[in-house]
């Protein structure tokens, strides 16, 4: 699955460990989940979506010619 | 236009120091010298165990810059890919278990003797076959 997160995080000058910090999750795995090795939960992907102040869709793409 | 910072929830899980499964290692390590000294009189194969289970307390209690460590010393997981990291080792070291006692089954009823790989293949496959049914009617 295809996503923002580290464009996203990048644009507000935060280091995954910052990111990880703020959503209660290991640096490991917002690392994961930027290089597209682990899918999040529902609710951590709207965690995500939400802190970034975008909708789920726009962070978050599961189709493959994205 | 960006969204606000929210403010941060609790400390990152990383940083948390594990306490329960190096406590337990040593529990662990003291139980295997008592038992190889007093039953089978054995301090020395005691003392090694010992040995070996404070190292890996150590480890696990000192290690935890390496997310390994910390997949292995946190319970519960820190966060939910750590949850689905220990949920699949535990199936792979279930396979594993299941491999070795299916082969030690077969050799008892090869011999005409049921034992402890029996037991443990019984044991294994009723708690599997009740497990998935609970599971099942929980979800």
């Amino acid at each position: 699955m295809h996503n923002r997160i580290r464009e996203l995080r990048k644009a507000r000058g935060l280091t995954q460990a910052d990111l990880a910090e703020v959503q209660g999750v290991s640096r490991n795995t917002i690392n994961s989940i930027e290089v597209g090795r682990y899918v999040p939960s529902l609710p951590l992907a709207l965690k995500l979506a939400r802190f970034f102040g975008k909708p789920v869709e726009e962070v978050f793409d599961d189709r493959s010619d994205a | 236009m960006t969204a606000p910072t929210p403010e941060r929830s609790h400390p990152a899980p990383g940083r948390q120091r594990p306490t329960i499964v190096p406590l337990v290692g040593v529990a662990l390590g003291v139980a295997m010298l008592l038992v190889s000294w007093l039953a089978a009189d054995a301090p020395g194969i005691g003392l090694a165990m010992l040995a070996i289970m404070l190292s890996y307390a150590a480890v696990m209690r000192y290690g935890q810059r390496f997310e390994s460590v910390q997949l292995l010393s946190h319970d519960p997981p820190l966060d939910e890919r750590h949850a689905l990291i220990q949920q699949r080792a535990l199936a792979a070291a279930y396979f594993a278990v299941l491999g070795v006692a299916l082969i030690g089954f077969f050799w008892e009823i090869a011999r005409g003797a049921p034992g402890a790989f029996t037991l443990i293949c019984f044991v294994g496959g009723l708690t599997h076959m009740i497990a998935t049914v609970i599971l099942r009617r929980r979800s």
